[in-house]
């Protein structure tokens, strides 16, 4: 494992942000850290990038534990933070000089890699021109290439996408895509599921500081019973004279169109079929038609009993 | 009506919540109040000329006026050898010293009128004024009828004495007021520097910059010192392009030793950047920093000397200034120019100054909060 974490706790004062969070990410994968604001997910980030000391339990790299301001092992840790911890006044490029200068890399194998970091997240082009001169969406760039310099093993990003244009955010996921497929452990915090879902094979979900799910994301969908909704989009419904008959089809809960809409809620999604044969007998020509999945949205208010939205 | 009150108690509500404004507005103003009343009241009723007297008649009606000087209020004046007053004038550690000559009371009833020398510092002709006529003072009330009748029953016209006033031996330097001025505002400028340099230090804390610098392998020892380095290297370069520009435009010259003056500026330098790490490491957010900060600056520039002539201090401030690293700035600036001293007399100022950088980045390194959410 590149990353392991083993029972943190980090206590402020009265408060516990992180209560035994344990997780690991291997090389070539994507562990997505889950949860909503407040959850602990930034200080268990602090924490795996020795930036704070843990309270109890233990963060190992490669199997050895991290110890310390000056543990070497921090060398094969990359920390996107969720801050765009850029200098403004500075350019892109010595931006990233200075980064890899902190590991100790010296020209020529700095120019290199902060060619290479900027090649890779598109902003060669702009590698002279001021931060501040820069989108927001180019500064989280920025970000991300600033942690890749002294090609680290194991890449850790913080809500990396807060803020960005849909284009930016696109660019970050192809960005960490090919990371992942050079072989870097991904650790990815975020309070968006569609993040998680799109980038990682395996989930933790934080909640008050706990790890409250830990599995890949199809064990996850597990968790919650399947959904037994049938939608589908039909062309031309005119007056839907046939809707009580759907109704009363065997199997059929529930049936209501709005618009074109037409949402069928099943005893059982074997039933799908047979509905969808009734349509086409009144001769209703459908565009569309799916079953909806339980997301992990619907997974975290059925392990919560809140949404990640809520407070 | 409703709306307008509402407005308005917002507004206080705002004041109230920034603690920043309520510390510039209302306690700054009254600190500095303070001190300035300090100083002002002492200049009325409690001024203090640091002096010495030498005996040279050693009479017992000279040693009524050496007593009499001594418990003077102003004066205070502490009895001296001859041979020491010069180097004590010269540093600037008195400002004046009255030296009674060989039979002087004896001389002065006969009608010789002997003369009573009072010498002064370069920087203290203010002082000098004030001194003698303490002394005529205590003469009149100690030993008048020591000098004889007439003169204590004031029914003579001339005086059996004289006063004259002298400059210590080897006393060359002439007071420069526009090189003691280049000091102090160079001083305070400076510290000014330093207070930005403490807001940029939170506002880099508040961007989450320290945050990626300490994901890197190294020591918070190593993120203090190169702040401490780069903070003095820009201190050293405008203190140098402020004496370069003063060489120049006003002609001050470094007439001291040009080493000691290179040691004062870069301890100076190292204190400036490390005052701003401590204001740093004390300040919540960059603009109570600010507000701080700015104060912090004002009273050290002033208890420096750079303001107003230190005899205007009460007699406690003009103790506790010796405890203010400026201070020893700008006398260690002015000791290497215009006072034109050897290095001896840059060593004492140059080691309070790197002394006062080690122990406030030193303090800084242990207790600079790193992370906001720490």
């Amino acid at each position: 494992m590149l990353l392991e974490t083993r029972g943190l706790v980090k206590r402020f004062g009265k408060l516990t942000a992180v209560d035994g969070v344990s997780l690991s990410v291997a090389a070539g994968s994507c562990t997505g850290l889950l949860g909503p604001n407040g959850a602990g997910k930034t200080t268990t980030v602090s924490m795996i990038a020795g930036l704070l000391a843990p309270d109890a339990g233990e963060v190992l790299i490669d199997g050895a534990p991290l110890r310390g301001d000056t543990d070497d092992k921090k060398r094969r840790v990359g920390l996107v933070p969720q801050d765009l911890a850029l200098y403004d006044e500075l350019t892109a490029r010595d931006n990233l000089e200075l980064f890899g200068a902190l590991y100790d890399l010296a020209p020529p194998e700095l120019d290199k890699a902060a060619v290479s970091a900027l090649e890779l997240v598109g902003l060669a082009d702009r590698a002279r021109d001021r931060v501040k001169t820069y989108s927001g969406g180019m500064k989280r760039r920025l970000n991300l290439a600033a942690a890749l310099l002294h090609d680290p093993q194991l890449l850790i990003l913080d809500e990396p996408t807060v803020g960005v244009d849909p284009q930016s955010r696109s660019a970050i996921f192809g960005n960490l895509e090919v990371l992942r497929g050079r072989g870097k452990g991904i650790l990815y915090t975020t309070h968006y599921m569609e993040e998680a879902e799109r980038l990682c094979q395996r989930i933790v979900i934080v909640d008050h500081g706990k790890v409250i799910a830990d599995d890949t994301l199809r064990g996850l969908e597990k968790k919650v019973p399947p959904t037994r909704v049938l939608t589908v989009e039909i062309a031309d419904p005119g007056t839907p004279a046939w809707l009580p008959d759907l109704r009363a089809l065997a199997g059929v809960e529930a049936a209501e169109l709005a618009d074109q809409t037409l949402r069928v809620t099943l005893a059982d999604l074997e039933r799908a079929p047979a509905v969808l044969a009734f349509l086409g007998e009144r001769r209703q020509r459908f565009s569309h038609f799916s079953t909806e999945r339980a997301d992990l949205e619907d997974i975290f208010l059925r392990l919560t009993g809140h949404t990640l939205r809520d407070p | 009506m409703r709306p307008l009150l509402a407005l308005i108690k917002k507004d206080l509500k705002l004041f109230r919540s920034d603690r920043r404004a309520v510390i510039v507005s209302m306690v700054l103003p009254a600190m500095l109040a303070l001190m300035f009343g300090f100083i002002f009241r002492g200049a009325r009723g409690e001024v203090h000329v640091k002096s010495r007297v030498v005996d040279l008649d050693g009479s017992p009606a000279s040693q009524k006026l050496v007593a009499a000087l001594e418990k003077d209020p102003v004066l205070g004046a502490q009895q001296a050898a001859r041979a020491e007053v010069d180097d004590l004038l010269r540093r600037g550690t008195i400002d004046v010293a009255v030296i009674i000559p060989r039979q002087f009371v004896a001389r002065a009833a006969a009608g010789d009128q002997p003369q009573i020398e009072l010498m002064a510092g370069a920087t203290s002709a203010a002082e000098a004024g004030i001194a003698r006529g303490r002394v005529e003072a205590a003469i009149a009330t100690a030993i008048a009828p020591d000098l004889g009748p007439d003169f204590a029953r004031c029914a003579t016209a001339t005086q059996p004495y004289a006063m004259v006033n002298k400059s210590p031996a080897g006393g060359d330097a002439a007071y420069d007021g526009a090189s003691h001025a280049l000091a102090g505002m160079g001083v305070q400028f400076i510290l000014i520097g330093a207070v930005d340099s403490a807001v940029g230090m939170l506002n880099e804390r508040q961007k989450g910059l320290f945050r990626r610098l300490r994901t890197a392998p190294l020591a918070r020892a190593v993120l203090i010192a190169s702040r401490l380095v780069s903070g003095a290297l820009i201190a050293l370069f405008v203190l140098l392009f402020l004496y370069a520009f003063g060489s120049v435009t006003l002609g001050i010259a470094i007439k001291g030793d040009k080493l000691g003056f290179a040691l004062v500026a870069v301890g100076f330098a190292f204190m400036a950047s490390a005052l701003g790490l401590a204001m740093a490491t004390i300040g919540k957010t960059p603009q109570a920093t600010r507000g701080v900060g700015i104060f912090v600056v004002l009273v050290a520039t002033m208890l420096s000397g750079a303001w107003f002539p230190a005899f205007l201090f009460p007699r406690w401030m003009q103790t506790a200034t010796l405890f203010v690293p400026t201070r020893w700035a700008v006398d260690g600036l002015d000791a290497m120019t215009w006072r034109g001293l050897p290095l001896a007399d840059a060593i004492v100022p140059a080691a309070v100054l790197f002394l006062s950088a080690l122990v406030l980045a030193g303090w800084s390194a242990l207790r600079f909060r790193w992370d906001e959410t720490a």
